[in-house]
């Protein structure tokens, strides 16, 4: 019988793990994905900086273009 | 690789080829006139290069449309960074605009103050001369 509780809190740590694993692979790329499409940043002639909301239609559409041309360079 | 065209390309290669040996973390560079006109390119002659030309004037206007929205009369420079790496954009003088493109992890601080201190020469190189 002991041997079997062994195996079922065997199996059992492993099912948590996979989880806690599975759970931080999904926070990275929920991260990954807010950082990676959208930081634009405009500095304009008197100095000062705009930074249009990262999701906004400007940025994506910012982000959109220079992806276009990340893809082969320029 | 192919550059400028005309008979100014020579010192606009410089220039550009100079920005590249400068700021070892560029992988390609532009230069579109003040009219629009995609002056240099690191594409070859063709359908990329067209359609490199094309995104880079949108985006000029969107950023020109931007700043116009905020009562500005001009981006000074642009920094976008996708998970595809950054994009970079300096405006000249004379009307015209640098490009570059890094890898995401590049800094792009250091590549923005070196585009930036060559646009003097680059403007230059684009009127033909060097005085």
């Amino acid at each position: 019988m002991s041997g079997r509780r062994g195996l079922r809190l065997l199996l059992a740590g492993a099912l948590a793990g996979g989880a806690l694993v599975g759970l931080a692979a999904i926070g990275r790329l929920r991260s990954k994905g807010e950082v990676a499409g959208e930081e634009v940043e405009i500095t304009f002639e008197d100095g000062t900086t705009y930074l249009p909301d990262p999701g906004s239609p400007e940025s994506r559409e910012l982000a959109g273009m220079a992806d276009r041309v990340l893809e082969v360079g320029v | 690789m192919e550059r400028g065209e005309g008979p100014e390309s020579g010192s606009l290669e410089q220039v550009v080829e100079g920005l590249r040996s400068l700021s070892g973390e560029v992988e390609s560079c532009a230069v579109l006139s003040p009219g629009g006109e995609l002056l240099y390119s690191s594409h070859l002659e063709g359908v990329e290069r067209e359609r490199v030309g094309a995104v880079l004037r949108a985006l000029s206007e969107a950023v020109r449309d931007a700043a116009r929205r905020h009562g500005k009369e001009r981006a000074e420079q642009v920094r976008i960074r996708t998970e595809l790496g950054c994009l970079l954009m300096v405006s000249l003088e004379n009307g015209g605009a640098l490009f570059a493109t890094t890898s995401p992890q590049a800094r792009t601080g250091l590549v923005l103050y070196d585009m930036r201190s060559i646009r003097g020469e680059l403007v230059k190189a684009m009127r033909g001369g060097r005085g």
